[in-house]
């Protein structure tokens, strides 16, 4: 056949149905073939601005161009941020909707073309002291699943949201906006004090060895110590790490790893939060800053507090179990996508096609709820080689306190603390009847065996030595027949008598004469008062006398609901009672302090809710009391003399006060915000009896005290469960 | 037509007669065989490594550097001499540019200063992308398999040696590729501070060659000879650590004390379960490169207050093959072996990795692991430099055939190495009489253990009381063996490059009530039965 050497020429009409049907044909692919239109980079070779412009130009089934405005940051300085390519801090002018003033700026290390922002300390910003801005897009919306997936899973996480930046006069574009994770950070999710430290998961990397603590140096060798008896227990079988990390949140942690990263759970870093109240590590969450390689053939991991509970055989039963529970929820988890969807996917398709952006969203939602919650392997392939290299065993060298954990031999170091002090163990308690018991070592009580301490027992305890009960604590002491805790010498103070609960300990104590103590770090756990008691459910104090502390508190309890009975509380180095966390009352207690170098408050309660009846707060020689930290507080028909500030309420903290009488006080009311994170604070005055005191009021402008009429059934019924 | 045809022709006879009278000239000038590994290694980098079009992303850490030209030029202008002064450098980490310093390291071996790859040092500040480390070595990897050094660390890692972090990276400068490197921690005061052990400085001392003065190599010193030859690398006051090595380094001195008195005090002063992984690591890598004279590193422990050791720069499988079981690497090495339950401890650590690396396959599958991951980056490494030649001098060129080749060599020289180590361990040449007494008769090297059951009893081994150790199962004795130098070698904790052999075993034990009937015999080092 011979072709013709002449050209052919292609008219119009062709020219037009050619790109006819290759614009039908695009709209096709682009309005309602659901994975061209959710297409990642580089899937199809192409790039994300092109899909972006396909999908404006061709998406016809598109409900619009986002129309939503996000906040806006704006940015401003002498030097143009985007200029300033070092790790220091710039100084800029910030604005934000409600809030202008001057802060620091640097680039984020961990994300091309993210920021740091530093507020004031004196000026958070909506509470928050740093604030990280990363680039956004629409795929950063997975960001904001995660955080619900942590929530849900009862992990403490930042907040995301998502703000549109502009600096040096440019829209920079949406980014993502997170709390940085400090300090302040910690303290609004309830765990003031607790000490932050990252651990990452390369075993042949030496600076994984050792949590990492960012500013805490004696959290770090208590931990490791406590780590170091923990993986040799681990490798025998039992299960140390349930008593050393958190377990509810290690779990949430794990579960987190692999919907997160999948079979790449273990390739980034993890941070940690350290808390001393508990002596307990707890993992956060905070989503992965880059994408993480997977290592090959599942290559073996570092042994550290995460990774090391998959080794404890009922982890990985809870694990499973609080994945179906997810599962099972998954409709509600979806509804909270959706929401999230309709919040900032306008947000963050950015005039871009909305259809689109909801399709990568349902991808991304696929991904996390259907390919990695619903695997039933999930758990399998997590699992990798734990192994130290890098040198460990030369660093495990043994120096470090003793941690105790419970073990199989619990019964019988239960034994041998009875042969030793001469009590008696009854079933699994033990019990100290009437009789002189010195403690000249630490004495660790083990986990969850009762205590019970009969009228007439003496506890003299040595220098510096403590008695911790891990269980509920029973005193049984009476006013004429009272239990003494005393120190052994004069003036060689102990360290605390102290209980540690599981949240479900209660304590009955009567009769308790407690004196001479101060404060000690015993098993990993920092006990601010001479008689401390953490994590209990309900501590009940009748007719007990505590006194002469030398430490921070005289007792501190740490959650948990309370009732304080006629009881005495005097001469306090600092604060002679910290309730921090509480739900309870305080009926016809006497706080006072004859001591002239103490310098603290009678009652000091901090995010609790607190009703105080019929005591008297007398020469304290800074607060009577001290209500901070969002804590509700009723006072009724109580005495308040000669103190330099007879009640102050702080920090977002509301104080009901009525039917009181206040005598030669310096200051009767004081408010104001102490913590910048938190707001003013609001006395409520209801009729009170006022006599001879040098000051009505001490107030800053975020607060208030508001003069009151009547108690009314609302206020009280605040405080009727109490 | 016939015209094009013939330029070609002639420019390709013209090319082809250039590179011929090149390799002639260089064969004349270098010798045959030394210019055609040159020439083959060039060919092959610009032939072979060209096929490697648009490799994966690196899944190795980049290292984005930016040197003014001017600074560079004034550091290579009489390499090596000209290198170790430090000047100002970029480091660019996620968009964020650190300022670093910068200098040129290494003198004595010149693949670190000839070619286009050459080994550096950073010094960085507190808020580099590399915290906690602040100075790191980047260095070119004296292998062609890239990796001997980074894969002797995760060993001696592996068996609970300190080493120095160390990570294969990709480096970048002045927005060019520079290739794949090997990046690793220098030890410092720093050492324990980087681990998240402490937060203040530790005393460590370094023993190498002294520092470079008049554009002389420097001659090595016998470390463990005296004190003063070793440099302060750590905190500024380091009196109590110089104090101990000077005690260390006087009990190193054989006299008439027994070994036993050695022992004692050489354990006040280091950490023995350390020090004895770390001479395990030793044979386990196979390596002479930690000798008398350099590559010793000594760190004070603040805790315990005895000093542990750095492995530093072993290099794996840098001996020849053949090594025997008991080579001196030093003072230290020397008594590890006449002191016989240290030796012990020190084979029994060494085997335990042996089967661990070896048999069960730990080693293959971490060499899998770092190649998977160096993979796209060697690829994309164009300027692969390495010694062609055995000659120091001839660095060029290489390709990725000479790493894919070495990489072969480094995993068939370990196997052989380790598996030949291990027969040597568990071998059991061992013959046992029982009579009224126990004659034991050993050409195999490993110790012979003795166990049993029942009363205890007097002992004597040829003719001597011994005593006996309470056992788990009873009692236990250990004949341990005697190692002697070859004829002609020297026997002295100082002397260089010696070797020590295992004289075969001639024992008579006697019972004082007869051979216990529970006697199990064994082999010290593997536990296992040899009778």
């Amino acid at each position: 056949m011979r072709r013709s050497n002449s050209t052919r020429r292609i008219g119009l009409v062709p020219w037009l149905i050619a790109m006819v049907i290759t614009a039908a044909l695009l709209v096709v692919l682009f309005s309602w073939l659901e994975p061209v239109r959710s297409a990642s980079v580089g899937r199809f070779g192409i790039g994300t601005m092109e899909l972006d412009l396909y999908s404006k130009w061709f998406d016809i089934a598109d409900t619009g161009s986002a129309t939503a405005i996000p906040d806006t940051f704006k940015l401003t300085g002498t030097t143009c941020i985007t200029n300033e390519i070092g790790p220091g801090w710039d100084a800029q002018f910030f604005v934000a909707s409600d809030y202008s003033d001057s802060v620091k700026v640097r680039r984020l290390r961990s994300t091309d073309g993210g920021w740091v922002v530093k507020f004031e300390r004196e000026r958070p910003f909506h509470a928050q002291r740093h604030i990280v801005l990363m680039p956004a897009d629409v795929a950063s919306i997975r960001a904001k699943y995660l955080e619900i997936l942590a929530h849900e899973l009862g992990l403490v996480t930042p907040e995301i949201s998502f703000v549109r930046v502009i600096a040096c006069g440019r829209d920079l574009g949406i980014h993502l906006k997170e709390e940085r994770i400090d300090a302040d950070f910690l303290e609004k999710q309830g765990l003031a004090g607790a000490s932050l430290f990252e651990q990452g998961h390369d075993p042949a990397r030496p600076d994984h060895l050792f949590p990492a603590f960012e500013d805490d140096t004696l959290a770090g060798p208590v931990l490791r110590n406590s780590l170091r008896m923990a993986y040799a227990d681990l490798a025998e079988g039992a299960a140390p790490l349930s008593y050393i990390v958190d377990r509810k949140a290690g779990i949430g942690r794990l579960l987190m790893l692999w919907l997160e990263h999948g079979p790449a759970a273990f390739e980034g870093e993890q941070v940690f939060a350290y808390d001393w109240s508990k002596g307990r590590v707890v993992p956060l969450y905070r989503h992965t800053r880059s994408t993480l390689v997977e290592g090959a053939n599942g290559a073996p991991v570092m042994m550290d507090p995460l990774s090391g509970m998959m080794l404890e055989s009922d982890v990985r039963e809870d694990f499973n179990k609080r994945r179906e529970q997810l599962l099972e929820e998954r409709w509600r988890l979806k509804e909270g996508f959706e929401a999230m969807d309709h919040a900032w996917l306008p947000i963050l398709a950015n005039g871009g096609s909305l259809s689109r952006a909801r399709s990568i969203a349902r991808g991304i939602q696929d991904a996390l709820l259907n390919d990695r919650l619903d695997d039933p392997h999930a758990w399998n392939s997590l699992q990798r080689k734990l192994v130290r290299y890098a040198g460990a065993e030369a660093f495990d060298d043994g120096a470090g306190e003793v941690r105790y954990w419970p073990t199989r031999d619990d019964a019988r170091i239960l034994d041998r603390i009875a042969a030793r002090t001469k009590a008696r163990v009854e079933g699994d308690t033990l019990v100290f009847p009437r009789g002189r018991y010195i403690i000249e070592e630490d004495l660790t009580i083990p986990y969850g065996h009762p205590v019970v301490i009969e009228q007439g027992a003496r506890f003299e305890i040595a220098a510096g030595r403590s008695v911790v009960i891990q269980g509920p604590l029973d005193v049984r002491g009476t006013t004429r027949n009272p239990v003494f805790v005393r120190p052994k010498d004069d003036n060689a103070p102990f360290g605390t008598f102290a209980v540690v609960g599981d949240g479900t300990t209660r304590c009955s104590i009567t009769g308790l004469q407690l004196s001479g103590g101060s404060e000690a770090r015993v098993n990993g756990v920092y006990f601010s008062g001479q008689f401390a008691i953490h994590n209990g459910a309900r501590t009940v104090l009748k007719d007990c006398i505590i006194a002469e502390s030398y430490g921070e508190d005289l007792l501190n309890i740490k959650g948990g609901s309370v009732l304080l009975e006629r009881c005495v509380f005097e001469d306090g180095f600092a604060d002679l009672v910290d309730l921090d966390r509480c739900t309870g009352s305080v009926d016809g207690c006497v706080f006072r302090s004859g001591r002239r170098d103490s310098n603290g408050d009678g009652l000091d309660v901090s995010g609790s809710r607190i009703l105080v009846t019929n005591c008297a707060f007398i020469r304290m020689m800074d607060k009577g009391i001290s209500v901070g930290e969002a804590s509700q507080l009723l006072v009724r028909g109580s005495r308040f003399e000669d103190n330099r500030l007879a009640l102050a309420a702080k920090d977002l903290s509301i104080a009901y006060v009525e039917g009181n009488v206040f005598t030669g006080n310096r200051i009767v009311f004081g408010a104001y915000r102490k913590k910048p994170i938190y707001g003013g604070a609001r006395v409520m005055r209801y009729a009170n009896e006022y006599i001879g005191n040098e000051k009505e009021q001490e107030l800053d402008s975020l607060s208030a005290v508001v003069p009151k009429e009547v108690l009314g059934a609302d206020v009280i019924g605040i405080f009727a469960k109490e | 037509m016939k015209g094009p045809r013939s330029i070609a022709g002639l420019i390709t006879a013209i090319v082809a007669g250039a590179v011929l009278v090149s390799l002639i000239v260089f064969a004349i000038i270098l010798g045959p065989s030394r210019a055609m590994h040159i020439a083959a290694a060039a060919a092959l980098n610009i032939a072979v490594d060209g096929f490697a079009e648009d490799p994966d992303p690196h899944h190795i850490p980049v290292l984005d550097l930016a040197v003014d030209a001017h600074l560079l030029d004034s550091l290579q202008a009489d390499l090596p001499w000209s290198g170790g002064d430090n000047v100002r450098a970029i480091l660019t980490d996620n968009g964020v540019a650190h300022k670093v310093k910068f200098r040129y390291r290494g003198v004595v071996t010149p693949s670190h200063f000839l070619g286009g790859k050459k080994s550096f040092r950073l010094s960085m500040k507190g808020s580099n992308p590399w915290l906690p480390y602040r100075k790191v070595n980047v260095i070119n990897p004296k292998a062609h398999n890239l990796v001997n050094d980074h894969m002797a660390s995760w060993v001696a890692g592996n068996m609970g040696v300190p080493v120095p972090m160390n990570e294969m990276v990709f480096v970048r400068m002045n927005n060019a590729d520079y290739g794949v490197m090997e990046m690793y921690e220098q030890v410092d005061g720093d050492f324990e501070r980087n681990r998240h052990l402490g937060s203040h400085e530790i005393p460590v001392l370094k023993g190498d060659y002294p520092s470079v003065s008049d554009r002389t190599v420097p001659r090595g010193r016998t470390l463990w000879l005296d004190a003063a030859y070793w440099e302060d690398a750590g905190a500024k006051d380091t009196s109590e650590a110089r104090a101990m090595l000077r005690k260390l380094i006087s009990v190193l001195v054989p006299d008439t004390l027994p070994v036993e008195t050695h022992r004692d005090s050489i354990a006040q002063l280091i950490d023995v379960d350390t020090w004895l992984r770390y001479e395990a690591a030793l044979l386990v890598l196979n390596t002479i490169h930690v000798d008398q004279y350099h590559n010793q590193w000594l760190v004070l422990n603040p805790r315990t207050k005895k000093f542990y050791p750095v492995l530093w720069d072993a290099l794996l499988m840098f001996a020849p093959p053949d090594e025997p079981l008991y080579y001196v690497n030093d003072a230290m090495s020397w008594w590890t072996y006449h002191i016989p339950e240290w030796r012990l401890q020190r084979d029994r650590v060494a085997y335990e990795a042996l089967v661990r690396l070896q048999r069960e396959g730990e080693f293959n599958a971490r060499l899998d692991e770092v190649i998977e991951r160096m993979k796209p980056s060697v690829l994309a490494d164009r300027n692969k430099y390495g010694n062609v030649t055995l000659l120091a001098e001839d660095v060029h060129r290489v390709s990725v055939l000479h790493v894919i080749g070495s990489l072969a060599g480094l995993r068939s020289s370990v196997a052989t190495h380790w598996e030949r180590t291990l027969r040597r361990l568990e071998a059991n040449d061992v013959q046992v009489k029982r009579d009224s007494v126990l004659h034991i008769t050993a050409r195999s090297e490993a110790p012979i253990r003795l166990t049993w059951s029942g009363p205890e009893q007097a002992v004597a081994v040829n003719g001597q009381a011994v005593v006996v150790e309470p056992h788990p199962m009873g009692w236990s004795y250990v004949l341990y063996r005697t190692l002697k130098p070859p004829p002609g070698g020297k026997d002295h904790p100082l002397a260089d490059h010696q070797r020590l052999d295992v004289e075969p075993l001639n024992a008579t034990v006697h019972f004082e009530d007869g051979i216990p009937a529970s006697l199990v015999i064994t082999n010290a080092i593997t536990d296992a039965a040899v009778e």
